[in-house]
């Protein structure tokens, strides 16, 4: 009872907040309100008891990603978003896939009848550990191959200008 | 519906006292280590420091406290208003949510009823609270460039390079624990230490030594304390700052170092346990409670703290990141490797 009270107070708010997000003008106030969207997803993870995937939101989004977000928008002194002009068929597009996205919820909502997710049974992390490292492997090491050939090529790309200098 | 006496008491009543208490100890913990800092910086520099409010001016915070209330908070005409009003209570409300997992003492039998010291448990509690310790740098830097002054955005930069590098060997050393104790929740932990009769500090020592030099730089303390380096950057980012929300900022700061010190406790240390837990010639001191042995050991490192920042100079900011990238991160990576093959071994 109360925690599907408290899943409700989650879900309410990361659904808010996520709209705050994309109302904002200043791009600083994006980036706050995205981390707090963030938080109060890890909450919806926290009260459905997939503890492991909650932790991993924090670490990795909220701790990594926003940082680097909020640096990119220090160094390259990013102030207000101007509403850029678009022609007619990138628009269409845009609209085009929010709705789209809208009828799949709504239908997956209605098909399935999810309306009380509390305690839903999410597998154990240790088992989702095991899948990785077992069942799962080359599909694995071969995403981290890729990460690893994004790292290098970005260095490669940043430090171009450095190479073909004389010094 | 029909509730009974005893579900409102331990269903209730005993959590919600538990989460005050959480919350209230480490705001007690700054007061005090208010008068340490004062009284151990002066020791230490041959001064007398603060000793005439109270006996040895042990009332002197409470006096620091009301006056910090009672400043005019300061709000620059040209700041962010809102990112510059929520910054400093992203950074302390993190801090003190981070205590939420921390055992601050062995579970004790009261009649039939087993009273735990801590507000949580989870089997990923130790990824939880290295997630929300990690948040505090979106506060700072947050705080930093809502200000709109040179000094503070110099100061949040220099902070999120200095976090970030430092998160590594925290990360890669307590991997090193989780290996050793083959589980993610504070208890077990803690439960493994009094099985094996060893503290990890002896088991592990580069883990522990690196640990705690990668958690110092965390807490921007000295030598560490290039965020706000004062003879550089004024206060850093917090130097628009003034008033209470000063005080979050610092009552932050030093809600972390007291969680730094108690993860030191905790995967070092054997949490709450006495010394030399198995020694059956020492039995009595499994008389002392636990939260009693965990106060001593943290109060330890929170002098050592102290003590630290009044040996040493300040890192240049080349030298912290040097530090960090070549001694700490090889290092500890080279630990995690010989820990995981004598894992494997034995």
């Amino acid at each position: 009872m109360i925690q599907s009270i408290i899943f409700y107070i989650f879900a309410a708010l990361s659904v808010l907040l996520a709209v705050l997000v994309i109302l904002q003008k200043n791009v600083m106030h994006s980036v706050l309100y995205l981390s707090f969207t963030i938080l109060a997803i890890s909450g919806v993870f926290f009260t459905l008891h997939a503890e492991f995937l909650g932790a991993v939101q924090i670490l990795v989004y909220a701790g990594g990603i926003i940082v680097l977000y909020l640096f990119v928008i220090i160094i390259v002194n990013l102030k207000e978003i101007k509403a850029e002009k678009r022609n007619i068929f990138p628009k269409f597009f845009i609209v085009c896939i929010s709705v789209l996205f809208l009828a799949e919820m709504i239908y997956i909502f209605f098909k399935n009848r999810i309306s009380v997710p509390a305690n839903a049974d999410f597998p154990e992390f240790e088992a989702l550990f095991e899948m990785l490292l077992s069942k799962y492997l080359i599909p694995f090491e071969i995403a981290s191959i890729l990460l690893l050939a994004v790292l290098i090529g970005s260095i490669i790309i940043a430090r171009r200008k450095l190479l073909h200098d004389s010094d | 519906m029909n509730i009974d006496i005893d579900t409102i008491i331990f269903d209730v009543l005993i959590p919600v006292i538990k989460i005050i208490v959480m919350i209230l100890f480490p705001m007690i913990m700054v007061m005090v280590m208010l008068w340490v800092e004062r009284r151990g910086i002066a020791f230490l520099q041959e001064r007398l420091g603060p000793n005439r409010v109270g006996f040895q001016g042990i009332l002197q915070p409470i006096a620091d406290t009301i006056k910090m209330l009672f400043k005019e908070d300061i709000i620059q005409r040209q700041s962010d208003k809102l990112i510059f009003n929520i910054a400093p209570v992203v950074v302390l409300a993190t801090s003190l949510l981070a205590f939420c997992f921390i055992p601050v003492g062995m579970t004790m039998s009261i009649g039939s009823y087993n009273l735990t010291f801590w507000v949580a448990e989870s089997p990923v509690g130790l990824l939880i609270t290295l997630g929300i310790s990690s948040l505090s740098v979106l506060g700072i830097v947050f705080a930093g460039w809502a200000s709109n002054s040179k000094y503070s955005l110099l100061g949040g930069l220099r902070s999120v390079v200095q976090l970030l590098s430092y998160e590594i060997p925290i990360g890669l050393t307590v991997l090193t624990v989780v290996l050793a104790s083959g589980s993610m929740n504070f208890i077990d932990i803690v439960n493994k230490q009094n099985e094996m009769g060893i503290w990890f500090a002896f088991m592990m020592p580069v883990s522990c030594v690196v640990f705690w030099i990668a958690a110092m730089a965390e807490c921007n303390r000295s030598p560490f304390d290039i965020v706000e380096a004062d003879s550089e950057l004024v206060a850093g980012f917090h130097t628009e700052y003034s008033g209470i929300k000063f005080g979050y900022f610092f009552m932050a700061e030093y809600a972390h170092m007291v969680l730094v010190s108690s993860l030191m406790v905790v995967f070092f240390f054997g949490g709450g346990l006495p010394i030399f837990p198995n020694v059956e010639f020492l039995w009595f001191l499994h008389y002392i409670p636990g939260f009693v042995w965990y106060f001593i050991k943290i109060m330890f490192f929170l002098y050592l703290f102290v003590w630290i920042r009044g040996t040493f100079p300040r890192y240049r900011f080349d030298g912290l990141i040097r530090l960090v990238w070549k001694w700490l991160v090889p290092l500890s990576l080279l630990n995690l490797i010989v820990v995981a093959i004598i894992r494997m071994i034995v």
